[in-house]
């Protein structure tokens, strides 16, 4: 498993820290809203596992590691632990920098406040959501490889958007958009369940997504022929 | 005789390309070629030698063991060098040893090191500003770091100048003089492995034409050249292949002794090379 993280590691560094450098550096930018961050923190995670399947792709690595001694098996989970990895960098720099600097920047000039983003409502959101988009993005990645899987993905993803923005319009009428919706329908959940109870549903919905997404990617990737 | 890779019926399809009932082994210690014209099925065979992609029949056996059941303990003493060398083409090639070099338990650093000096790879350049040639020798000092028994090359010399052929052929010889170790080499380039195989294998149309000791080969086929009696219709069966020139007939045999008792000086009678062989071969059935 690291000596897969190695390579990639030694593979897109640059890249890497770049893409957390620029999550970063929305903080200081005053208009973005809350909602914008968070979904901001998820788009890097997807983008920092892109750039790795990029570099991979492009120098058709996979065929050349395949015929190593290492299993398929290792190779898919390696990917999914290496999301985990960036779902905890991008929360870590989310939480820990870019919220409380965006909160001190924004005093005062946005009406969305990015003090909101430091909270267990928060957190839990963007747990999920990264959780999510990394768990629905890997299968496709796994059956039909970087291209035409992230193709489908996005359209994927882009469907289940619009579904969602269906289903909570009538919410998002009330006032300050998808996000603040996002966030009081969270908070409410939290309220109605009891906070220990919430994170226990928070941790169940990660490890069973998780856990279904990396056996329908196995099961993908040992059949992929190269 | 004791074997490192042992194929038993091999096959499969993908689309309109078939492999059919493909079975050779590769004795241990021997130089195995693999010829045959492109799109026959050599870059097949080595791609479900190493399980990237899935048989649909048939058995391979690589230092006695299943290639599926014993996939990684084959894998670690394997040494692969593909058609096109696959790295990370941004990064200098010192940092592309270290991205391969954790997946090998023998990796030994010491012999790259020396590999590259002798390969003059420059270790602090980007993969991307090597030539085809010193890709090609950095994917050979690679596959050479972590001791492996067995070698397989797929199309290692296409688009190589003969210079660095040379090199890589007597490098290959050095490499078996090691005993145990064995070579498999695919390539449409028959006259490299007139110099070094121990063993031609050839597969045309997803099928084996033969399999069998270089020498063996060499001894036995012909070429025969004359006029249009050598297709009178006793001797048709004789020729595999047929060719009709500007000053005769010329046509294949894989029997130069029965060739030679049949036209005497009555026609030319030439050892066939691999290519001759190929070549007829190929153009039999109306394949060109």
């Amino acid at each position: 498993m690291l000596k897969l993280w190695a390579k990639d590691w030694l593979a897109a560094r640059w890249l890497l820290l770049a893409d957390l450098a620029v999550l970063c550096l929305y903080s200081l930018q005053p208009y973005f809203s809350a909602g914008f961050i968070l979904a901001g923190g998820a788009a890097v995670i997807l983008f920092g596992l892109g750039i790795v399947f990029f570099l991979e792709d492009r120098n058709r690595t996979e065929v050349l590691f395949l015929s190593f001694p290492i299993r398929r098996a290792d190779v898919v989970g390696a990917r999914y632990l290496f999301g985990a990895l960036l779902v905890l960098l991008s929360g870590a720099a989310l939480f820990g920098i870019v919220a409380p600097v965006a909160a001190l920047v924004q005093s005062g000039v946005s009406g969305d406040d990015p003090l909101k983003l430091i909270s267990i409502d928060a957190a839990a959101a963007f747990l999920c959501l990264s959780v999510f988009l990394v768990a629905l993005y890997l299968p496709f990645y796994h059956r039909f490889g970087f291209g035409r899987g992230t193709i489908r993905f996005a359209a994927a993803a882009l469907g289940l958007a619009a579904a969602a923005l269906a289903a909570f319009l009538p919410a998002l009428s009330a006032k300050n958009g998808g996000a603040e919706a996002a966030f009081r329908a969270v908070r409410t959940i939290r309220l109605s369940l009891g906070t220990a109870l919430f994170l226990a549903a928070v941790a169940a919905f990660i490890i069973v997504t998780g856990f279904i997404s990396f056996r329908v990617s196995l099961r993908f990737y040992e059949r992929r022929e190269f | 005789m004791d074997a490192a890779i042992e194929v038993r019926n091999l096959s499969k399809s993908y689309g309109d390309f078939r492999l059919k009932d493909v079975s050779f082994s590769v004795p241990r210690g021997y130089i195995m070629g693999l010829i045959g014209p492109n799109g026959a099925g050599k870059t097949t065979v080595i791609k479900l030698l190493l399980n990237l992609i899935r048989r649909d029949g048939g058995d391979i056996r690589v230092f006695g063991l299943d290639n599926l059941a014993a996939e990684m303990e084959i894998k670690a003493r394997l040494g692969i060098v593909h058609d096109t060398p696959f790295f990370y083409e941004h990064l200098r090639l010192a940092t592309v040893a270290k991205t391969v070099a954790p997946f090998y338990r023998d990796w030994d650093d010491g012999l790259f090191r020396r590999l590259a000096v002798e390969f003059e790879l420059p270790l602090g350049k980007s993969f991307k500003a090597l030539s085809r040639g010193m890709k090609m020798k950095f994917a050979l000092a690679v596959a050479l770091s972590h001791k492996a028994d067995l070698l397989i090359l797929d199309e290692p010399t296409s688009g190589l100048d003969p210079v660095f052929r040379r090199e890589l052929l007597k490098k290959l010889s050095a490499f078996i003089q090691d005993e145990g170790k064995s070579v498999l080499f695919s390539t449409h380039i028959t006259s490299d492995l007139e110099r070094i195989a121990d063993f031609i294998t050839f597969i045309r149309n997803g099928e084996i034409v033969f399999s069998s000791p270089r020498d063996e080969i060499l001894g036995t086929w012909a070429v025969v050249k004359g006029g249009p009696e050598l297709l009178a219709a006793e001797h048709r069966a004789l020729f595999k292949g047929v060719r009709h020139g500007e000053f005769g007939v010329q046509a294949l045999t894989q029997d130069g002794a029965e060739a030679r008792r049949r036209f005497g000086r009555g026609a030319v009678i030439e050892e066939a090379t691999l290519e001759d062989i190929m070549f007829y071969i190929s153009r039999e059935n109306g394949h060109a």
